[in-house]
């Protein structure tokens, strides 16, 4: 164990195990949890259940019981892995996998960071556009491609100011998204209730309901699958044993139910309102939708803007800023700015199409089916490889750069699933719990089969 | 500042959630509304940065 005095404040102990003297108390996770998942994104989500069909039913239970799976997988799955280990993922999964499958998931999670990341600045986008009106004309649920000229500037522009200051370090960024959680959060709980004064009533059951004669996309259980897998990545996939390592106790766990229960669950139904509204009073296409932008300030005025711009530059610049890190971590060379700018210019591109934005529920499946996986791998290696007589932490024990078992077990499931959903059409959000148990099974039959028992 | 800090973040919190309410009970005009939820926001960003420290390291 390395004495705590080694080290230089900020140290974030990348290749070591987090020593006793910087662990933290469950506060620290509890505020994180609750602003990071209180994003511009949320704006987006919430309208898309209703564009898809959800019910009120679907969305008050089929939230409640996803949301609660993510807090349990993320207790008992993640925080018990980070806890006993104490190594972050990249690092955990180098000892796994070797170097250069770490390079792969790197450079995988630095694109779907970055296009993540653009999807917020598009959101961002539609509120900045609203003081110019008509000038700047807003994406729909249905556009792909840019809408302008005028929208290509307003994205560009944004882009660019999130990329400057997320090169500068996101310091001053996370320390806004600090102070503005909390209000943030009751910003979306206006939107909800200024919407029950417009419709004029408190029956949820009675607001939300799929049109009549229209087929919905989404059920009860896909309410369920996507709150419990739109963070499959970070619990499932283990992305956030770099955070949860440094938990005194492994009851911090359960810190994440503040971001659930709060901003996939209380944030989500409100902005859901929002469509609701313009669907019921002012005849909009629930299939069309419309941007978030508009649709908050005409709930709350200039605060609602604010607001969007405030949680999706809060959220965008801590995404570009690890986007950055995970190029930098593909060319170690590239200085740390250099690569942020990079990561900034990528997802400042993606963020000129709103197909992401528009098409969040999809990416989010995609997302996790990805990444997701790897979890698995960790999972397996952490609580079953002795006992299934799986040699553990294969590449530290055999010096080995690369781990043909990982890869295999890897992308087979990934290929399997995205052609599921690419030519099949099954929904991204149902995918990555199949992919991830199918990961962990391929991988302890190729560990046998390639390499034999260990004895 | 910082004695201040505290009761004027929280009191523009509760002006956030307030006219919201107020509004849903049919108490409170649209454009009123909007104009107290500025200004909470205005005195939220102008007070928490004293209160709440975190997000610095």
């Amino acid at each position: 164990m390395v004495d705590k005095s080694e080290h230089y404040a900020g140290d974030e102990f990348e290749r070591e195990v987090v020593p006793e003297g910087a662990r933290k108390g469950a506060s620290a996770f509890w505020g994180m949890y609750a602003g990071e998942h209180t994003a511009g994104t949320e704006f987006m989500i919430g309208p898309l259940f209703v564009a898809w069909g959800a019910s009120a039913f679907d969305l008050i239970f089929g939230l409640l019981l996803g949301n609660l799976l993510a807090v349990l997988t993320w207790r008992f799955l993640t925080t018990e892995i980070a806890t006993q280990r104490r190594l972050t993922l990249y690092c955990q999964l180098e000892r796994i996998t070797g170097r250069k499958l770490v390079v792969l998931y790197n450079l995988l999670n630095g694109v779907l960071f970055c296009f993540l990341a653009g999807a917020m600045v598009t959101v961002s986008a539609t509120a900045v556009g609203v003081p110019f009106g008509g000038a700047i004309r807003m994406p729909t649920f249905a556009d792909t491609l840019p809408t302008g000229v005028a929208w290509i500037s307003a994205c560009l522009a944004i882009g660019a100011a999130m990329t400057f200051v997320a090169a500068r370090g996101y310091g001053f960024v996370a320390r806004v998204g600090h102070i503005a959680a909390p209000w943030m959060l009751l910003v979306f709980l206006a939107c909800g209730l200024v919407m029950l004064g417009k419709l004029g009533s408190t029956d949820l059951f009675e607001l939300i309901r799929p049109p009549e004669g229209g087929v919905s996309r989404m059920g009860f259980w896909g309410v369920v699958c996507f709150a419990w897998f739109c963070n499959a990545a970070m619990h499932l996939g283990m992305s956030d044993l770099s955070i949860l390592r440094f938990a005194r106790k492994p009851s911090s766990g359960w810190a994440p139910a503040a971001g659930m229960f709060l901003g996939h669950y209380l944030a989500w139904i409100c902005a859901a309102l929002l469509l609701v509204y313009w669907v019921r009073e002012k005849g909009v296409d629930p299939a069309v939708g419309m941007a978030p932008g508009p649709m908050v300030y005409d709930a709350v005025g200039l605060a609602g803007l604010i607001c969007v711009v405030v949680a999706g530059w809060t959220t965008a610049n801590p995404t570009i800023y690890r986007a950055g890190l995970a190029f930098q971590g593909l060319f170690p060379r590239l200085s740390r700015v250099r690569a942020t700018v990079a990561a900034g210019a990528v997802c400042t591109v993606a963020s000129v199409f709103p197909a992401i934005a528009m098409k969040l529920l999809d990416f989010v499946g995609i997302y996790g089916t990805i990444l997701a996986p790897v979890g698995a791998v960790i999972a397996v290696d952490h609580f079953l490889a002795r006992r299934l007589g799986i040699r553990a932490e294969y590449s530290a024990s055999t010096g080995s750069s690369f781990n043909p078992a990982f890869l295999l077990a890897w992308a087979l499931p990934v290929a399997l699933a995205l052609w599921l959903y690419a030519a099949r059409g099954v929904a991204p959000f149902f995918l990555p719990l199949p992919a991830w148990v199918a990961c962990g099974l391929l991988y302890v039959l190729f560990s046998r089969l390639l390499r034999g028992k260990v004895a | 500042m910082k004695i201040l800090a505290r009761p004027l973040a929280l009191l523009a919190l509760f002006a956030t959630i307030l006219p919201p309410t107020l509004f849903l009970l049919g108490v409170m005009g649209e454009g009123t509304m909007k104009i107290v939820l500025l200004c909470a926001t205005v005195v939220w960003f102008a007070s928490a940065p004293f209160w709440l420290r975190g997000g610095e390291s």
